[in-house]
């Protein structure tokens, strides 16, 4: 069996070990009415064991499991690390996999993942589906429910078990009724419960337990004197067998027993342990302080090498060790075993358990198992310890963007340490950027400022490599929190520090920091900086490996092509991006983006069916939680749009509202003015001239980049009241806005202001001064093959552009334009290629080609497949002019490309 | 501890069936425990709220203690057997009879 299950989504394995069925162990007293009572029971609903630790549920269930077909068992140990929402349904998820895969590939994991978190119901509907697709029956058992306490768990089972398909059926086990309603499934027979009453044994169970399975010679009485002490309880009664194993005067300890007011396990652990040699003793007590034993840890722990021996010889002898798995390399602790332990040594060792901690949580932090590590660390209350492992792992948990992880392991840590830790405080203030608690994430910075300024030799550092870029981290940071305030010139100043301060090879970091320039430059409107600086993010982010960050930067590099006119470069932006992704393999939760992108892009070149199925691509790959399913219906609105679809694109545009999530990007299509602009369209002047009024935009406003589309969103709706006074506010506007966009060189932009600004003139009669304006449009997007930017203006901009062409004005491009607008079929408009630059990529391509590397080892050094290299190859040589490699190098070298 | 001196804190009395060794007043931090006929346990002492409170009934559901009962009150009187009670290491048994005096 695997050691680790994967799971889908990016954080760590699962533990193998928690679906490990146990085992029937030797010596187990068979219980068949029990098992006839589960078996009737596992027919419904939920069936629920109830009872005190010790009194035998596991036990029980794994002798039911053993008269079922694996393939139709999720089995899940549950503990204290899982509880929490996420943790326990990956977990649910995961035991649930092998027998239905569509478990792991439906979704689900990445909804629950999110940093905005889906409804657990919308996750569970996913999963329940799956479930339901495969009549087989499931049984998916619990133990150890009582450890889960969290709340996202509550309301997700009671909706479980609301909605549970017939082939499902659920059996819990717990040391405590669980909160899932439980007196409503009783009345309607849904559930079986199996109690403490339930498990105690009979005097003749417990008598056949003694005499035939432990080989105890006792007489009825003592049998009887035992029954009555325990209670039937079989966890006791399992300890005084062992005490009594080989034990002359049985007799005499059970009436001695009997008479004792003790706590009983107390008392039997004390006899059991008595009868131990030192050296096994010593080992128990010791290693109680462990959740789960292997032979390396118990070793570190005892500072011994007997760990492997030992563990063989409890497990032997029956003294309440639990295998984990079928390999024998985990075990754990009977819970009640290991507490009563836990009690004697701290009587017998009180000095050391602290080390024994310390020991445990040195194992762990060196096997990479940070939770635990942690958790030894506070169980001793050495909290220097435990901020130590925190912070060794703070980066690796920062950069897979697990905040809320990183800030559940600090909550026990006292501030008064933190405020030691600079390096630590640093990236805890990343962290509540990341759940959007900027005060916290200011205030923590500062202190890590604090200690660098005013106390370095005071520091406590655990993390040398971070340590060392410190300053450029709090710049970052800092950043981050200007950026969020909008402050573009503080950004900026920020962003810059942090590159001045990184190494070359820090690739994560400088990505991050370039891409905050990015940001600053895009909110003041300077795209082209903006594009820049995303574009070589991107390269940093690919070098360090960050997929997800180099899909996102991608995307906005794209999207600030397409805002300058660019479309082109777009395009190869994206699908650039995309070979990458699929070179490198493996699930990637942006890539629908990059799709979306690509849709849009075939919108404006009027390729209607080839934005649909970009459409289906991206839901192919999935299109997951925070801000992919907004955009996705964006794109599908823009569609609708181009169709001609009005209706459905504004029913879509309201689908999307909700969904909105405000980031670090500006809003560059807020939704509310692409929708004016369709109300616009209908007809509907009223509603759109109400969005104005609400949005307090007006013809006179100082003009920002910020509100750039929203003014030009007014010029349209002026444009459509169409009476003279409209009509000229918003030539006035248009006039404005044209210089804006021009200063900012936004071209793209530029455009649809051009062609609005013919729109006008029209209107208002003068069809030479619309033609002035519409020409250095035409000569402009013609290379661009822009479609939808005219064809989306009307019937009295088609005439204008017959006019154009009648004048000899970019002919070819008017002709392709008037045919797309009849609807007859042409293909797709040839964007001529006159003198026109290599991309980055074909540049890359060109150099390799001036190396001696092979097709495929070009390939393999630009990480895309060889059919991509040999587009780009075929590309180069085509806008070159050539046809051969040495050709294109000849020709290159005149151009001085090379 | 501080715990005794906080303002919302409440006096306990928990039962349990089973006589407790003093070392098991290490997992009851803070709390006294003290033998009672019929092999009751009695685990008292200041806990700061109901979280804290229902920290130690949890602990006795793991130990699969049987609760008898639960209750808020004054501190028991000194009237118990003095070689039955079990002081913790924590010294709160001092603070509480500080609390008595003043």
């Amino acid at each position: 069996m695997a050691a680790t299950r994967r799971s889908a989504g990016n954080a760590s394995p699962l533990l193998g070990t928690k679906f490990h069925i146990p085992a029937m162990r030797a010596g187990q007293v068979r219980r068949s009415r029990l098992i006839e009572r589960i078996d009737r029971g596992a027919r419904g609903k939920l069936v629920l064991l109830s009872a005190p630790p010790g009194f035998g549920k596991t036990s029980l269930l794994a002798e039911w499991c053993a008269g079922i077909p694996a393939s139709n068992l999720a089995w899940l140990s549950l503990d204290q690390a899982d509880n929490h929402a996420v943790s326990f349904w990956k977990y649910v998820f995961g035991a649930l996999s092998p027998a239905r895969p569509g478990v792991s590939t439906c979704g689900a994991i990445e909804l629950l993942e999110a940093p905005q978190p889906a409804p657990i119901e919308s996750v569970l509907s996913l999963v329940i589906n799956e479930i339901a697709a495969d009549p087989a029956d499931l049984w998916l058992v619990l133990d150890d429910f009582h450890v889960i306490e969290a709340e996202g768990v509550e309301t997700g089972m009671a909706f479980l078990l609301d909605h549970l398909p017939p082939q499902l059926h659920v059996v819990l086990a717990s040391r405590v009724d669980p909160p899932v309603p439980l007196a409503r499934m009783r009345a309607r027979g849904e559930l079986t419960e199996i109690r403490a009453a339930d498990l105690r044994l009979t005097t003749d169970e417990a008598e056949t337990f003694l005499n035939e399975v432990m080989g105890l010679d006792l007489n009825h009485d003592d049998v009887q004197r035992l029954e009555d002490r325990t209670e039937g309880w079989a966890g006791a009664l399992q300890l005084a067998a062992l005490s009594l194993e080989g034990r002359d005067g049985a007799s005499e300890f059970i009436r001695a027993f009997s008479g004792d007011d003790r706590y009983i396990v107390d008392y039997l652990v004390e006899e059991v342990l008595r009868r131990q040699p030192p050296a096994v003793r010593e080992f128990l007590l010791k290693t109680s302080i462990l959740e789960r034993l292997s032979a390396p840890l118990c070793d570190a722990v005892t500072q011994a090498a007997d760990g492997r021996r030992m563990l063989d010889a409890l497990e032997r002898g029956n003294l309440f060790v639990v295998p984990l798995d079928d390999r024998r390399r985990w075990f754990r602790y009977h819970q009640l075993f290991a507490d009563v332990l836990q009690a004697q040594l701290s009587e017998q060792f009180e000095d050391e358990v602290a080390t024994l901690h310390a020991r445990a949580s040195d194992w762990y932090a060196a096997n990479r198992e940070p939770d635990r590590a942690i958790r030894h660390a506070l169980a001793a209350k050495d909290f220097e310890r435990a901020a130590a492992v925190i912070e060794r792992e703070a980066e690796s948990v920062q950069r897979h963007h697990h905040p809320d992880r990183l800030i559940a392991w600090l909550k026990p840590i006292p501030d008064s340490l933190l405020r030691k830790m600079p390096v630590l405080s640093t990236y805890y203030g990343h962290a509540l950027q990341g759940i959007g608690d900027m005060e916290g994430s200011a205030s923590r910075i500062a202190d890590a400022e604090r200690i660098l300024v005013e106390s370095p030799g005071e520091a406590l550092v655990y993390d040398e490599h971070s340590f060392a870029m410190l300053p450029a981290l709090i710049a970052v940071g800092r950043g981050y929190l200007s950026m969020a305030a909008r402050d573009a010139a503080t950004t900026a100043t920020h962003a810059t520090t942090a590159l001045a301060l990184l190494a070359p090879d820090e690739h994560h970091w400088r990505g991050t920091a370039v891409a905050l320039c990015g940001l600053a430059h895009w909110i003041e409107g300077d795209l082209a900086a903006a594009q820049q600086f995303h574009s070589e993010a991107v390269a940093c982010f690919i070098r360090s490996g960050d997929t997800g960050l180099a899909i996102t930067s991608s995307y906005h590099t794209a999207e600030l092509l397409k805002a300058r006119g660019l479309l082109e470069s777009a395009k190869r932006r994206l699908e650039d991006t995309l070979d990458y992704v699929n070179a490198k393999g493996g699930a990637s939760r942006g890539a629908a983006n990059l799709l979306l992108g690509l849709s849009e892009l075939c919108c404006e070149w009027n390729d209607l069916p080839g934005a649909a199925a970009h459409l289906e691509s991206a839901d192919r790959l999935g299109v997951f939680p925070p801000r992919t399913p907004f955009r996705r219906l964006l794109a599908e609105a823009r569609l609708r749009q181009c169709e001609g679809d009005l209706e459905r694109a504004v029913a879509l545009l309201n689908e999307a509202e909700p969904l909105y999530i405000r980031g670090a990007v500006p809003d560059y299509r807020p939704l509310a003015a692409w929708r004016a602009r369709l109300w616009a369209e209908q007809g509907r002047l009223a509603e759109a001239l109400d969005w104005a009024r609400l949005r307090a935009i007006s013809a006179d406003d100082e003009l920002t980049y910020a509100t750039e589309y929203e003014h030009i969103t007014l010029a349209r709706i002026l444009l459509a009241q169409a009476t003279p006074s409209s009509i000229a506010s918003a030539e006035h506007l248009l006039e404005r806005l044209a210089a804006a966009a021009e200063g900012g060189h936004r071209d793209g932009t530029g455009f649809e202001i051009g062609v609005l600004l013919a729109r006008a003139r029209l209107a208002a009669g003068d069809s030479g001064g619309a033609l002035s304006r519409l020409e250095p449009v035409l000569r402009g997007a013609q290379p661009e093959g822009y479609a939808r930017l005219f064809l989306d203006e009307g019937p009295a901009l088609l005439g204008l552009i017959r006019l154009a062409a009648d004048r000899g004005i970019t002919p070819d491009y008017c002709e392709l334009l008037l045919r797309q607008a009849s609807g007859r079929p042409v293909p797709m408009p040839v964007r001529p290629r006159t003198a026109d630059a290599l991309s980055e990529r074909e540049l890359d391509v060109l150099r390799l080609l001036a190396s001696e590397l092979s097709g495929p080892e070009m390939a393999a050094e630009l990480v895309v497949s060889l059919n991509t290299l040999r587009t780009h190859t075929k590309n180069v040589y085509s806008k070159l002019g050539v046809n051969s490699r040495r050709a294109a190098l000849r020709r290159a070298a005149e151009l001085g490309l090379l | 501890m501080e715990r005794a001196n906080h303002p919302s804190a409440n006096h306990y009395q928990v039962r349990v069936r089973g006589h407790l060794e003093s070392r098991w007043a290490k997992q009851f931090e803070g709390l006294a425990l003290t033998l009672e006929p019929a092999g009751i346990t009695l685990i008292e002492g200041s806990l700061e709220d109901q979280a804290a409170l229902h920290s130690v009934l949890r602990r006795i559901r793991d130990l699969g203690l049987e609760l008898v009962s639960v209750s808020r009150g004054p501190p028991s009187t000194n009237n118990a057997p003095a070689h039955h009670r079990h002081p913790t290491a924590t010294g709160d048994f001092e603070n509480d009879c500080s609390n008595q005096g003043s």
